[in-house]
């Protein structure tokens, strides 16, 4: 039996690692389909060391993102880079993880998008969720940062 | 096998047991809360 100890140990570790690595992809699916709060994100925005990209799938027009949005986010309506302003196109980065953000949150929208980004979530309640926190937003054209610039986008 | 490295297995294994079922418990909980059916209700 002792000689066999150390092999059991090992075996179980194993096994549990596996069921921990199973469990972690269980809950970044759950991450996908459940979204984030625009109060969750704010604080995400705030903290300079969380990299998110926001990315609007609403119209580029003056009932979409021209109207409001949340600020920093980079227009792509219908998660078509055709149909983004061209200093938006070359902004959206398939590797960072991104929010996704819709007129009332539908998540329809990350289905379209899900082959596009690596981890994408949908902010819940999408813009008119955000404008009813009373969050800060932003209205006009697209502006992409300057490289010159620090800090958060907000 | 010392007894140090008999400890440090079963921490080890303790620990991670944990963390399994707190995170399958977590996962539960979200996955029948996003499953519910999201009824309103008018004050």
């Amino acid at each position: 039996m002792k000689r066999f100890e150390q092999l059991i140990y090992i075996a179980a570790l194993a096994l549990l690692a596996v069921l921990l690595f199973s469990e972690g992809r269980r809950s970044a699916s759950l991450d996908e389909r459940e979204g984030v709060s625009a109060k969750a994100l704010y604080a995400e925005l705030s903290n300079p060391q969380v990299k998110v990209q926001l990315v609007d799938l609403r119209a580029y027009d003056d009932d979409g993102y021209l109207d409001t949005h949340v600020p920093g986010a980079i227009p792509m309506p219908e998660c078509d880079p055709s149909k983004a302003p061209e200093p938006a196109r070359e902004r959206v980065y398939s590797y960072v993880t991104t929010v996704l953000i819709t007129q009332d949150g539908q998540s329809a929208a990350l289905e379209a998008c899900k082959q596009r980004f690596a981890h994408a979530r949908v902010l819940q309640g999408g813009m008119d969720g955000w404008s009813e926190a009373r969050l800060p937003e932003d209205t006009g054209d697209y502006a992409p940062p300057k490289n010159a610039a620090g800090g958060g986008c907000l | 096998m010392k007894r140090s490295v008999r400890i440090t297995f079963i921490v080890l294994i303790v620990a991670m047991a944990a963390a399994v079922v707190a995170l399958r418990a977590r996962n539960g909980e979200r996955e029948s809360r996003l499953s519910a059916p999201t009824t309103g209700t008018t004050p």
